[in-house]
């Protein structure tokens, strides 16, 4: 597992920034680590490099911390779709998500409200939970939007209609469930930094298809396009 | 056509050479190199160029700036840095881009001095005016409450 981390001086550089800062009370302790399989770092660039470091954190910042920028490149194991276009080596990590919602549909407009949003997300090791949060409950929320309202409109022409914020648009504060609730499953991604990978669009998956099934559980009308916006769902209680 | 045109700026005695047509948000980033408020939608629909003239909150982006004449204008960038609606935005990390935070900061600063202890409907239609395309909603309410908290502290 460890040589397919070709170089990694963004994640030694990140070693060497928490050890300079003190941000942990325990210095890292790269072996370990790397027999965890957590971290790999390519070569012996950390205990060298540690030396000078406090002095030119120093010299640029006047203090001990600051920001380090590196660049790096992780090459992930890949194995090409075979004649009946399978593979079973696509991608290095896959995003695991699920939605529940509860909501009420008002039969005379088919205006859809949402009372509770639950989110849950494999993300492997939540390396800063508040910010995985963060990320899960606005990703959520945006794709809200997409299931809910948002609709790009297009004239003949292919010329955008609704182009502004007036014709298109986004969630705002009203339009957040009362209750929304974002988890993290227990987990950890093993060919990831410190057991993390992607959170990013991980809490888009569910909302969708939890709201369509909750609709179709409400008032039994199965809806499969986006936005499922009130004239969508009163156009489908119509036809019913 | 630039006339002169005096106002108070975050406390500050200023005069800026302004054309008609220029707004607000122009003239603060342009002249001033403030640039707290920033054009989103340019409509006055997603609150991002929220500045506070004679303390009221106007969108900078459709306020022509002539009209700010011997008025109080105080941007994010006013008082205290970091102030402690600001320390709570951090603390809660109620955003992700930071673009439209800014705007929320001057509006829950208002919503402060209005409603000291505000519960979360009030928060919601206060701060229904500004879009966080992000949806960084949840966490801002709980920055605006941790934020009524250290105002009542200090």
């Amino acid at each position: 597992m460890f040589n397919r981390w070709s170089l990694m001086p963004a994640v030694a550089a990140l070693i060497i920034f928490i050890q300079t800062t003190g941000t942990f009370a325990q210095p890292v302790n790269v072996e370990a680590a790397k027999k965890e399989g957590k971290i790999v770092v390519y070569g012996s660039v950390v205990p060298q490099a540690m030396e000078g470091l406090h002095q030119a954190f120093k010299k640029k910042y006047g203090m001990r911390a600051g920001s380090v920028t590196g660049a790096g490149s992780f090459i992930p194991p890949y194995t090409p779709p075979d004649e009946n276009g399978q593979t079973d080596n696509a991608t290095p990590f896959w995003m695991v998500g699920a939605s529940g919602v509860e909501l009420e549909v008002d039969t005379e407009t088919g205006k859809v409200r949402l009372m509770r949003l639950v989110n849950v997300a494999d993300v492997g090791t939540p390396i800063n939970p508040r910010v995985v949060e963060t990320q899960l409950s606005g990703a959520a929320i945006m794709q809200l939007g997409f299931s809910l309202f948002e609709k790009m409109l297009f004239d003949a022409e292919g010329q955008l209609r609704n182009a502004s914020l007036a014709e298109y648009k986004i969630p705002g504060f009203l339009d957040v469930p009362e209750i929304i609730v974002n988890e993290a499953v227990v987990a950890e991604q093993r060919n990831g930094p410190f057991g993390g990978k992607g959170v990013g669009e991980t809490a888009t998956f569910g909302v969708s298809p939890a709201i369509a099934n909750a609709i179709h559980d409400a008032v039994g009308v199965r809806l499969t396009e986006l936005p499922m916006n009130p004239e969508a769902v009163f156009m489908a209680m119509q036809k019913k | 056509m630039r006339r002169a045109v005096a106002f108070r700026l975050n406390g500050e005695p200023v005069e800026a050479q302004v054309a008609p047509h220029e707004t607000l948000v122009e003239v603060l980033q342009g002249a001033f190199g403030l640039y707290g408020a920033r054009e989103s939608c340019g409509q006055g629909l997603c609150g991002c160029c929220t500045v506070l003239v004679n303390g009221t909150a106007v969108s900078g982006c459709l306020y022509l700036a002539v009209l700010a004449e011997n008025s109080d204008v105080q941007t994010v960038e006013s008082g205290e840095q970091p102030d402690a609606v600001q320390e709570a935005f951090v603390e809660r990390s109620a955003f992700q881009c930071g673009f439209c935070t800014p705007g929320f900061v001057l509006m829950t600063r208002q919503l402060l001095d209005e409603y000291p202890d505000p519960d979360d409907d009030t928060i919601r239609h206060y701060l229904s005016g500004n879009l966080c395309r992000c949806a960084a909603y949840p966490e801002i309410i709980e920055a605006v409450k941790l934020a009524a908290q250290k105002r009542r502290k200090k």
